[in-house]
């Protein structure tokens, strides 16, 4: 027998990795999707705590989720498209005016902690009796 | 009581209701015929004064006045302080400090009334055509202009009518921010503005003074506000002098007399027809109407009223040698109307030993001065707007001259009212002013320092010389010789238009026939009328002083002659060192006798280098420790402002973190 | 707070997990590190699914969950993580299509059917539409990157250790029986006063101030015993009672004999508990009633209404009727908001 806790801890972590998602992507649209990912991991809650209740309240609920998240769908996509037609990018990284007034923008700072397992790009040759491409620097020279 | 008392409050009412009016729907509504309010409600309030001056009249004939109570009514309580319930006897009266809206009639109110009504409206249609260029383009601030003068109306009517000092104090403050609107009228011109402040901030030194003489009097007499109570010497036990000299004081800021007469000259930076009314025929006499009103109270301080009687012979004397060798036409009006002014106060100052006619005589005469003088110098000022219009704003008598033959009518008009003011027989100055002298003479007799006054009555028919010849130097500069247009004419002058020479021509009139018309030879004499006024002792029988008769028409003529000589002549070489020539005395009088100098460098100097440490203190100490305060949150923020870098994950994360935080606690208690 | 230790397989597994996502998050330098989180991704998974195998008994139920949650899970991880974002439609189509097996476990297939339909059917294709509209045609730095991974993944997987753990401390066995060993002392308590013939043991307890005796005794008898009062009264004005009359020892024998029938009656039918309360309204069980008292069925849950389609619809256009009309205009106006939203600014940008 299954019991609630094995549900609601499947349901956080659902939320937990939409959480990862939503602050780790810079792209609107995936982050858009961590958003609703979290909201997935919610409506598992609600429906275990119904199952857990023997009654329906959380299973209406879950559709009044349902209702909002497509509401959001919708508000959220016509804004990344306007968004994408500024600037035209999906970066989430270039909006940021809101900031203080003499900040410099955040330029993403990464810790590059744990990164050992960088391995260089192999060197490839050009296909042979082909001229290799210039450096770009070469031409000013 | 009068019949007159019903409607009395509606003559004030409808001007200040007018231009109330202007101001809301002038600027949009009415535009270029915002002078019909002024001009309706003027000349509504005019009938009505001389329906209640005709009450007047008949009560006269009737010995109806003989109650002094009955002439205030109060229209209904104004404002009430304090606490009745105060404990003691002077602290329950004072608490219940009590003014009403009440108005006083009486011979004098009335005659001011009718005077300051008349003028109003013949001044506002004038400056319909003033206030036009020469194509019929109105000012901008047309609106404004006849609003303010509305107001200005008002005030000046609540003024003379008001029965309690508190009244009379609001009609003063009101005439006085109207004078300053109107001065400062054409505010775009620096000059204009400086003129209206240093008017006002003049003026309201001598405000202060007056404020505090009804205070010392309010309290002197036993915490009475209306004139029955402040006008009975058996009310005052002590302080009458203090406050009749504070009380001067107010006057003289008003009217322009002796330490703080500078305001007067700048004030004709105003439109003319507002240096016609306000700065020569009504304000300016607020001055000498009050102490009209509380002659019986100087009249029982002889002392005071020789400071009165000194201030005004000097200033009288000092205004006369100013305006001798001053080129600016509207300025030597101006002086003219300081040196007039000081003759009333000349006037005022005789009125000594209440127990004798001699209050009541000087009363009439300054009243009777106030009157004549109005008209004249109402026209006089007219008549320099008609030239100043034509000439396109130049008044400068050095380019101009030989104007008699394009502006006839304002010839005649500037002749009427020189002829007046110069007080030549039997135009209307010549009454008025020997009346003026023949109290000084008066009072010489009844005096202890009989000689104090014989000097003042030298002085005042040396005063009538000069007057003579400086009203007829301008005279003659302007109108007669080779004519000399400015250039900003091009050549071409036209007589200013009906609205402005009909009201000269009616001015002309009275300017000429009024000094007879009220003078002690008819039924309508201005002493029997004014000898009326409840709470003085009555001359029965006229004596003419002939030998002051004699003495001020010689000095008049021999002005005239003498200005003739100098400057009407055609002899050029005379007129030419006389304006060319240059030596210490006139210096001193081309400079205005450097009071403006004077008062610079004594007084506003010194204030100046206070508000410089003011300023030190206030910008340096006071702000470097505000400041000082605002920087230590400046300094925490600084800490968090990074923070806010605008980027929405950033923020997600920090909510998570708190979240996360929370549940940590959460986790540890279970 | 009940001391666990720190080295559980449950952190253990939630320490990969962190690493398995830091490592596949899409770096600025990405080398084979995808492939390293992809092994200690599986690593965990698998601890995971020992952990449950071990703690529950195997049954059907237990398989299909442990199907569906390593699906939804997977996916939502290969979501979060893939570099092209119609990629991560795809998975997270995947994670929707596990909900709905989790779903369906859990006796709610209306709103699997819904979910899928909202989500799979048309959120997902409106993704991919949106994708195609602003066509990225090369590879966006935003996707090659992202901010801060190796704190957002930290911060991710400490908040859900955290919820774990409050999880499991709620839901521990140990929580569960201390209840059930609370109700048990008491009645052991009381039958053991019952029992006592002498009295001056129970004085002693009185005069003592066992608290707990005079209170259970007080409420055994609805607060307004007779001769709780008079003892407590007594005890405070002399410091101690004495039991002297027959009536009152009568009446404590038979206040303490209805306490532990009651008890007894409890211990012997608390298995068998099954109040007769019928199911009310279209909810089902009334959410206010204790957890122990609702309506089980054969395998010992709670009895959920059995046409759930048809109690849904009937709980939701009765009971919630104006939150589903409100939820309608909700809808109504984000239907006109993104209309707008989206017309504006074509005018803007070309002015």
């Amino acid at each position: 027998m299954l019991d609630l806790k094995i549900y609601l801890i499947l349901g956080a972590i659902l939320f937990c990795i939409g959480l990862i998602g939503f602050v780790s992507r810079r792209n609107m649209i995936t982050m858009f999707l961590s958003a609703e990912l979290m909201l997935q991991g919610v409506a598992i809650n609600f429906l275990a705590f119904s199952r857990f209740r023997g009654n329906l309240q959380g299973q209406s609920f879950v559709l009044f989720i349902l209702s909002v998240a497509a509401c959001e769908a919708a508000i959220a996509l016509a804004l990344i498209v306007i968004l994408y037609r500024a600037k035209n990018s999906l970066d989430v990284s270039k909006w940021q005016d809101l900031r203080e007034e003499d900040l410099e923008p955040n330029e993403d700072p990464e810790i590059l902690l744990l990164d050992t397992f960088q391995i260089e790009p192999m060197p490839t040759l050009p296909v042979a009796g082909h001229r290799p491409a210039k450096e770009e620097d070469a031409s000013h020279v | 009581m009068y019949d007159a008392m019903a409607y009395l409050w509606m003559i004030p009412a409808f001007p200040i209701v007018a231009g109330f009016i202007t101001f809301i729907i002038g600027p949009k509504v009415l535009r270029s015929q915002a002078h019909l309010p002024c001009i309706i409600a003027g000349f509504i309030s005019f009938i009505l004064s001389l329906m209640v001056l005709n009450d007047v009249v008949k009560a006269i004939q009737t010995s109806d006045i003989a109650n002094p109570s009955s002439v205030a009514v109060s229209y209904f309580e104004w404002f009430r302080t304090g606490d009745p319930n105060l404990v003691g006897e002077n602290f329950k009266k004072a608490g219940a400090l009590k003014a009403e809206f009440s108005l006083r009639l009486d011979p004098l109110s009335s005659a001011m009334i009718v005077m300051v009504t008349f003028l109003g409206t013949l001044i506002a249609v004038f400056s319909t055509g003033y206030m036009r260029d020469h194509h019929g383009h109105i000012d901008p601030g047309y609106p404004r202009f006849f609003a303010s003068v509305s107001l200005f109306l008002g005030s000046m009517l609540i003024l003379v009518l008001a029965d309690n000092v508190l009244l009379l104090y609001a009609g003063w403050e009101g005439v006085g921010l109207c004078s300053y609107l109107l001065i400062g009228f054409w505010f775009e011109k620096p000059s204009a503005c400086k003129a209206a402040r240093k008017a006002f901030l003049v003026t309201r030194l001598g405000d202060v003074a007056l404020f505090l003489g009804f205070a010392s009097l309010w309290v002197s007499s036993g915490y009475r506000l209306d004139f029955d109570g402040l006008l009975k010497l058996d009310n005052y036990d002590s302080g009458v002098g203090l406050a009749c000299f504070l009380m001067f004081l107010g006057a003289c800021g008003k009217s322009a007399q002796f330490p703080l007469h500078v305001w007067l000259p700048d004030a004709m930076e105003g439109p003319s027809p507002v240096s016609a009314l306000i700065h020569a025929a009504t304000m300016v006499t607020a001055g000498v109407y009050l102490l009209a009103r509380f002659m019986p109270l100087f009249a029982s301080v002889p002392e005071v009223q020789m400071v009165v009687i000194a201030v005004g012979t000097f200033t009288s004397l000092l205004a006369a040698l100013i305006a001798l060798t001053q080129t600016d036409l509207k300025r030597i009006l101006a002086y003219s109307t300081m040196s007039q002014l000081g003759y009333m106060f000349m006037a005022l100052g005789a009125g000594i030993d209440p127990k004798s006619a001699l209050p009541m005589l000087a009363v009439s005469a300054a009243i009777f001065h106030l009157l004549t003088h109005a008209f004249f110098k109402a026209l006089l000022f007219l008549s320099a707007g008609s030239v100043m219009h034509s000439m396109h704003d130049v008044i400068d008598l050095r380019r101009i001259g030989g104007l008699r033959k394009v502006l006839p009518l304002t010839h005649i008009g500037f002749l009427c009212g020189a002829l007046a003011l110069a007080g030549l027989p039997p135009f209307a100055g010549f009454w008025s002013k020997d009346e003026i002298l023949s109290v000084i003479h008066e009072t010489s007799k009844a005096s202890n320092y009989p000689w104090f006054y014989i000097l003042m009555w030298a002085i005042g028919i040396f005063v009538a010389f000069l007057t003579a010849f400086y009203t007829f130097r301008a005279y003659f500069l302007t109108f007669w010789g080779v004519l000399k247009l400015p250039e900003e004419c091009h050549g071409e002058v036209h007589e200013s238009p009906k609205s402005m020479t009909l009201p000269l021509m009616l001015l002309s009139l009275f300017a000429l026939g009024i000094g007879f018309g009220l003078s002690n030879f008819t039924p309508f004499s201005i002493e029997t009328f004014l000898g009326k006024i409840p709470g003085y002792v009555i001359q029965d029988h006229h004596s003419h002083d002939w030998l002051t008769v004699g003495f001020a028409t010689f000095a008049g003529l021999a002005g005239l002659i003498l200005a003739f000589v100098f400057y009407g002549s055609g002899n050029v070489t005379i007129s030419e060192q006389a304006i060319g020539k240059s030596n210490f005395a006139i210096e001193l009088s081309k400079n205005k006798f450097f009071f403006d100098e004077i008062y610079n460098k004594l007084l506003i100097a010194p204030l100046n280098l206070g508000f410089y440490c003011a300023r030190i203190f206030d910008q340096y100490i006071l702000d470097g420790i505000v400041d000082l305060i605002a920087h230590i949150p400046k300094i925490f923020a600084q800490l968090f402002r990074p923070i806010q870098n605008g980027l929405v994950q950033f923020y997600a994360l920090a909510m998570i973190l708190a979240v996360t935080v929370f549940l940590i606690a959460l986790a540890r208690s279970m | 707070m009940n001391e666990q230790p720190w080295i559980t397989l449950t952190n253990l597994s939630l320490l990969l997990g962190w690493l398995a996502v830091y490592f596949c998050l899409p770096k600025r330098i990405s080398g084979s590190s995808r492939l390293v989180g992809y092994g200690v991704g599986s690593v965990a998974l698998i601890i995971t699914a020992i952990q449950i195998f071990f703690t529950y008994s195997f049954n059907p139920e237990l398989v299909l969950f442990c199907l569906f949650s390593f699906f939804a899970v997977v996916g939502a991880c290969l979501m979060i993580v893939a570099q092209n974002p119609a990629h991560g439609a795809i998975c997270f189509a995947l994670t929707i299509t596990s909900t709905g097996g989790i779903f369906l476990l859990l006796a709610a297939p209306f709103v699997m059917a819904a979910n899928i339909i909202v989500y799979a059917g048309a959120i997902i294709v409106t993704f991919l539409f949106l994708l195609m509209l602003v066509k990225q045609h090369n590879a966006d730095l935003a996707d090659s990157e992202s901010r801060e991974p190796f704190l957002a993944s930290f911060t991710g997987f400490i908040l859900l250790g955290c919820m774990i753990s409050v999880l499991n401390a709620s839901f521990s066995s140990q929580s569960q029986l201390g209840a059930r060993n609370e109700i048990e002392r008491i009645v052991d308590d009381t039958n053991k006063a019952l029992s006592l013939t002498d009295l001056s043991e129970l004085k002693a307890k009185v005069i003592n101030g066992d608290n707990n005796v005079v209170t259970r005794l007080k409420i055994a008898l609805g607060g307004s015993g007779t001769w709780v009062e008079r003892i407590e009264v007594d005890v405070q004005k002399n410091g101690t009672y004495m039991i002297n009359k027959s009536d009152d020892i009568a009446e404590i024998k038979s206040a303490l004999a209805s306490l532990a029938s009651i008890g007894n009656d409890y211990l012997k039918y608390r298995s068998l508990l099954r109040p007769s309360i019928a199911m009310p309204g279209n909810s089902g069980a009334d959410p206010s009633l204790p957890l122990d008292k609702i309506r089980k069925d054969q395998s010992g849950r709670p009895a959920m209404p059995a046409d759930n389609t048809t109690f849904l619809g009937k709980l939701l256009f009765s009971d919630q009727l104006i939150a589903v009309e409100l939820a309608g205009l909700l809808l109504l106006v984000a239907t006109i908001g993104a209309i707008v939203i989206v017309r504006q600014l074509p005018t803007k940008v070309s002015s």
